[in-house]
């Protein structure tokens, strides 16, 4: 990855426009100074914050030079999700066909299956890990967070349709509710399966695509994701965005 | 319950003075034989600290060690499982021995109807009832009775001594009654550091099991320390009686296992072994682990010596431009793919992996000495191997 200016998605004004050009200016270095662009992919990051105006600018700058690979930054902190699908589509709009578009810092798998819709190819998280070391374990519908005592007597394992080796030899949500918090070992376990989970949702989104039902998986993948809760305008919007109709 | 024997192999052994003796305990659970002496996989509420068991070394004795602390707490949980084992995805036969080798037993803790263990999250209460009702719960291989043995040295009278045998032997007794609790039973053998008490207690043993029809399987010897870290340095010429004058009064019953909690450092392994004792808790492991302390004590003769001594701390800052492994030439999973340096990073910015990797390496090389030492024994080498072994934990050798 390039050398960035990044600022926190949350501020706006002149630093971010300063941020936006700074990083232009440090990508050109960055590719002058690359010793190796047969061996290493140097991909530059798309910068501009949550101004439409800037992200346009830094995108359609960024494309004038000729890279492997294309990411795009600045959307990972606590930033308002209607403003982050919005700056994800402006972006993905003009960055290539032909190159990966790689979204940074995204995330849950409500995030991962939206962007995945709105053009991204790649991404990169450290909540599963993150949230697996902290007792929870990833499932369609969310987290389970198997401190909580519902699950002291749940002897089902974290997800029926899993194949990580976690899930495979059975351990329950009852058993890991013993160790969630208080051994290091379960975090390793939780960490097995939460990577697990991630790897075989990207899986199942690329299947829904090369099988041409990916709206059909959305629509799915959304209503397991927010059961009896309403679901977020951002979302609605993002995937209107992109003719689904939820 | 599994049903299990355990027998002495006897040894051709040129040293008189030492009782050490090979051993093989059959479980009825699982194919292979246990070979002894061995030390235990120390297992904490089912797993083992700090590592999967996909990465639990090859040699590693499979016979788990699960302290009744690290279970207690997950008792509810337990209510509708067939067994610990069936609940934790268990397949290896599990030792509960009543307390945690790794935590310190503080006095006063126990009642006349009633002992407590300690754990993590502190004291807990267990009556006769909710011990068994545990044990029932857990189903373990084999497990050691609960008793009193709150007698530290030099500070106890002669009642408390009394207390204390009453309170165990009632205890003792619970256990033997309860048809589906009473076999596999390892019985802990109380009174001190006193002669006197000890030779009182077992005599009151040995009485009272025949009216079980039981034969006693094995042996705990308990009340002599306090458990936890100061047990890395207990002198053991100095308890030696306690263990030499029980054994001479169970000549009839050659076939026992005979076992101590205790940190088991190197040596003391060595002299414990000298003594007879042929179980070991496994619980060093993970002691010396948490504390980043690497194994390097030389246990087979083919080994380089090396220029750390028996151990050494990688959180030193020597150590971070380490390019060698942990331990040259050590062909644990560890060793063969990562530096010292790379662990030394992996403590400093706190990554779990650096105590999975310290915690692989030490097991390995620990049982690797077990492994060791079962061959020398076997081979009647046993002389030189004890020697090679408590010279490299010599005072003068300590830094």
């Amino acid at each position: 990855m390039q050398l960035d200016d990044v600022v926190s998605s949350t501020i706006s004004g002149p630093r971010v426009e300063e941020a936006m050009w700074r990083s232009l200016r440090w990508l050109d270095r960055c590719i002058a100074a690359h010793s190796r662009p047969s061996e290493q992919s140097l991909f530059p990051i798309v910068q501009g914050g949550l101004d439409e105006k800037l992200r346009e600018q830094s995108v359609k700058e960024i494309i004038k030079r000729d890279c492997p690979g294309y990411a795009i930054g600045g959307l990972s902190g606590g930033e308002d999700k209607d403003h982050f699908w919005r700056m994800v589509t402006l972006s993905t709009e003009y960055l290539p066909n032909n190159k990966p578009r790689y979204l940074m810092g995204v995330g849950f798998a409500i995030d991962l299956v939206i962007c995945s819709a709105l053009g991204c190819d790649m991404f990169d998280c450290v909540f599963p890990t993150r949230t697996a070391r902290f007792g929870c374990a990833l499932v369609d519908s969310g987290q389970l967070n198997l401190n909580k005592q519902i699950y002291e007597k749940d002897h089902r394992v974290i997800d029926e349709k899993c194949i990580c080796p976690v899930c495979k030899s059975g351990y329950t949500r009852s058993y890991l509710n013993t160790i969630v918090t208080k051994e290091t070992t379960a975090c390793h376990l939780l960490t097995i399966h939460n990577v697990a989970y991630q790897m075989r949702l990207m899986s199942r989104i690329r299947q829904a695509i090369i099988e041409e039902r990916f709206p059909e998986f959305i629509k799915e993948f959304v209503a397991i994701y927010f059961q009896d809760k309403d679901i977020p305008v951002w979302i609605t919007n993002s995937l209107k965005s992109v003719n689904i109709e939820l | 319950m599994a049903s299990i024997s355990f027998k002495t192999i006897p040894i051709n052994n040129s040293t008189v003075t030492s009782a050490a003796r090979l051993g093989e305990l059959a479980i009825s659970s699982i194919p292979k034989i246990i070979e002894t002496p061995a030390a235990m996989l120390y297992v904490r509420s089912g797993v083992v600290p700090d590592v999967t068991y996909d990465f639990v070394p090859d040699n590693v004795t499979r016979l788990l060690e699960i302290p009744l602390g690290s279970l207690v707490e997950s008792m509810n949980n337990l209510e509708n499982a067939e067994s610990y084992a069936n609940f934790a995805r268990l397949v290896d036969p599990i030792y509960c021995p009543f307390h945690d080798s790794l935590v310190e037993v503080r006095p006063g803790g126990n009642g006349n109807l009633f002992s407590s263990l300690w754990t993590k999250s502190g004291r807990k209460e267990l009556n006769i009832d909710r011990f068994k009702k545990l044990i029932q719960l857990v189903q373990p291989t084999m497990y050691e009775t609960m008793f009193d043995g709150d007698t530290p040295f030099d500070k106890t009278t002669d009642k408390r001594f009394t207390k204390d045998r009453e309170r165990s032997r009632r205890f003792l007794e619970h256990s033997l009654e309860n048809q589906a609790i009473s076999s596999n039973l390892i019985i802990p053998l109380v009174g001190g550091h006193d002669k006197r008490h000890r030779q009182l207690y077992l005599t009151e043993i040995l009485r009272l099991l025949p009216t079980y029809e039981k034969n006693i399987f094995g042996i705990s010897f308990e009340g002599i320390h306090a458990y936890g870290p100061s047990t890395e340095h207990i002198n053991l010429d100095a308890i030696k009686f306690i263990i030499e004058e029980t054994k001479s009064k169970l000549d009839e019953h050659p076939n026992l296992l005979y076992t101590m909690p205790l940190l088991w450092r190197p040596d003391n392994v060595i002299r414990g072994i000298d003594l007879g004792l042929v179980l070991f808790s496994g619980a060093y492991i993970p002691y010396i682990s948490d504390r980043f302390v690497i194994l390097t004590f030389q246990y087979n003769k083919d080994m380089p010596s090396t220029s750390t001594g028996t151990d050494y701390n990688i959180n030193v800052k020597e150590y971070f431009n380490g390019k060698q492994a942990l331990l040259t030439n050590c062909e644990c999973y560890a060793c063969k793919n990562y530096t010292q340096s790379y662990v030394y990073h992996l403590i400093q910015t706190k990554e779990l992996l650096g105590r999975t990797l310290i915690t692989i390496h030490n097991l390995y090389h620990y049982h690797g000495f077990f492994q060791e030492i079962r061959k020398n024994l076997r081979n009647n080498t046993w002389n030189e191997y004890r020697t090679m072994i408590l010279e490299q934990y010599a005072p003068s050798q300590q830094k």
